[in-house]
């Protein structure tokens, strides 16, 4: 059975380019365009969500922070795909919950490298 | 008539610089000329008002001169004073009627982007998804696994030695069997052997046959010579004679059956060996045979090798090429964040003249506009390093921030 990956991301286009690398990957795909979407379609097992940080309704460190007090949802990993580099944010990031921190624009195989690494079982 | 006032410095300077020594000069030659002390007095008399006049056009030029420039000045001030509101008031425009034009463009540009560029994405991922499939198909019929990956060597070869350990069972099968029957007909011809002894046997029965015949013919001979005392044994000698004929008649018979024998195994022989030659020929072909299905199997499997590396090589080219081209669509993602914060500082800069106008009517004080904290928000609302890095290139600031680079991936 195939692990299902959310994607998180104000812009659909980073949202097709990274579902081409993951579906490629043999991943299923759920699309959110921010926080408060990505909340709103959240049901089933996720094993793991990959999100921008710098979205509109609700950006990426309030969502990752949103998600660690969801009973069903806090265990699941979180990896950031931003084009924020600052070392500072990236802390944020790390202090609300992510586990990871991508910055854009990524190698599609770097991405798939940490996707194996972060997913659940 | 020209005034000495009305000359200009220089002029004025020239002409006293150039009348006082023609002034002391006349008085000079008209004094040692012998004119008299009273003419010589007077002469330097006038040449003395002469002169104070001129100090005096002089000084009054001067002072006309600063308040001259004074009065430009303040004029220059006033027309600046002016320039200032004007341009401030341009400035105002700018910002409250052209600037929301400029903001609003920049949003139809970054929607349109945004909007082509989904669509080119969502085009692409087809694309891929149709040129992964069409691998697979082709992977799938050149041998390759259900998941569309090839078969490694070592399997092709491990099919390739199995299918050719089956057909040279069979070549070995018919060998052996070919052998067999060689063995049979062996047997077959050491039956034929056993024709002649059987044959001379029959002929030696035959011969004994006659003689025991002869022999009961003499007895039969010497039974009568004994008449009535050789009645009984001329019995005997009759029977020994039906018996001679008998086995004479058994005799010919076994060589007659004896020489159908021997003819029926020779021709069996003959059959066997013409049939044992068209089986080698048969066996030959069929090893020719499973020889060239081998190597025509192994030049096939040659060629889905080729084949599937072939496709394997240009699966792998199709993947780089599509994970560079999924580098570079991520473009629009930072286009837009740079246009939406340049956005962002346009609209704020327009609030923020509009502000600081208001004011200025309320109170009646010129306020600056505060391009420090209007740099400085610009600042927070950046995303990307290309926006920090042009920032501090125009403005100077020195970069203190730890940063990672683009496409890094850091673990928590």
């Amino acid at each position: 059975m195939s692990k299902t990956i959310m994607v998180v991301d104000d812009s659909a286009s980073v949202r097709n380019v990274v579902g081409i690398a993951l579906k490629g990957a043999g991943y299923d795909v759920i699309e959110a365009r921010d926080g408060a979407d990505a909340i709103s379609k959240m049901k089933g097992k996720i094993h793991l969500i990959v999100s921008d940080v710098n979205m509109p309704n609700m950006d990426g460190i309030t969502f990752v922070k949103e998600v660690k007090k969801m009973a069903s949802y806090k265990f699941t990993p979180i990896c950031m795909l931003t084009t924020e580099s600052e070392q500072a944010k990236m802390m944020d990031g790390k202090a609300a919950g992510a586990k990871a921190w991508i910055v854009k624009p990524f190698q599609p195989q770097k991405l798939l490298d940490a996707v194996s690494k972060l997913v659940l079982p | 008539m020209r005034q000495i006032s009305d000359l200009p410095l220089s002029d004025t300077v020239s002409i006293l610089e150039r009348s006082l020594p023609g002034v002391v000069g006349i008085t000079a030659t008209l004094y040692f000329g012998g004119l008299s002390s009273a003419s010589f007095f007077a002469t330097f008399a006038i040449a003395l008002v002469t002169a104070v006049s001129v100090w005096r056009a002089y000084v009054h030029r001067t002072r006309s001169r600063k308040r001259l420039a004074m009065l430009e000045a303040q004029e220059n001030e006033q027309i600046s004073s002016s320039s200032v509101e004007s341009g401030f008031q341009g400035l105002e425009d700018v910002c409250t009627r052209i600037l929301p034009v400029w903001s609003q463009q920049m949003n139809t540009c970054r929607d349109l982007s945004s909007e082509e560029m989904n669509q080119l994405t969502e085009r692409f991922s087809g694309v891929v998804g149709m040129l992964e499939h069409a691998l697979e198909v082709s992977k799938s019929q050149l041998g390759g696994g259900p998941n569309g990956a090839s078969k490694p060597d070592h399997e092709n070869d491990n099919l390739s030695r199995s299918i050719q350990g089956q057909l040279h069972e069979v070549s070995d099968a018919l060998n052996t069997s070919h052998e067999r029957k060689e063995e049979l007909l062996a047997k077959v011809r050491e039956l034929n052997a056993f024709a002649e002894p059987l044959q001379k046997m029959a002929e030696d029965i035959g011969y004994i046959a006659n003689q025991t015949d002869l022999l009961a013919l003499n007895a039969a001979i010497e039974a009568a010579r004994a008449g009535e005392m050789g009645r009984g044994f001329a019995v005997v000698a009759d029977e020994v004679r039906n018996l001679a004929t008998r086995s004479s008649a058994t005799g010919k018979k076994i060589i007659e059956r004896t020489r159908e024998i021997s003819n029926t195994i020779s021709e069996t022989v003959r059959q066997a060996e013409s049939n044992a030659e068209q089986e080698n020929q048969s066996l030959l072909r069929t090893e020719d045979t499973v020889k060239t299905v081998i190597d025509r199997f192994e030049r096939s499997l040659q060629t889905v090798e080729e084949s599937s590396s072939l496709l394997a090589n240009i699966a792998d080219s199709i993947r780089n090429e599509v994970d560079g081209a999924l580098v570079l669509m991520q473009f629009q993602d930072r286009v837009s964040q740079i246009m939406g914060n340049v956005q962002s500082s346009m609209d704020e800069l327009s609030r923020h003249i509009v502000t600081v106008q208001e004011r200025v009517d309320q109170t009646g004080i010129p306020e600056a506009i505060d391009s420090s904290a209007l740099l400085e928000k610009c600042w927070a609302r950046y995303t990307t390093e290309h926006e920090r890095a042009n920032h501090r290139e125009l403005t100077g600031e020195q970069d203190t921030g730890k940063r990672a680079e683009a496409g890094e991936v850091a673990f928590f």
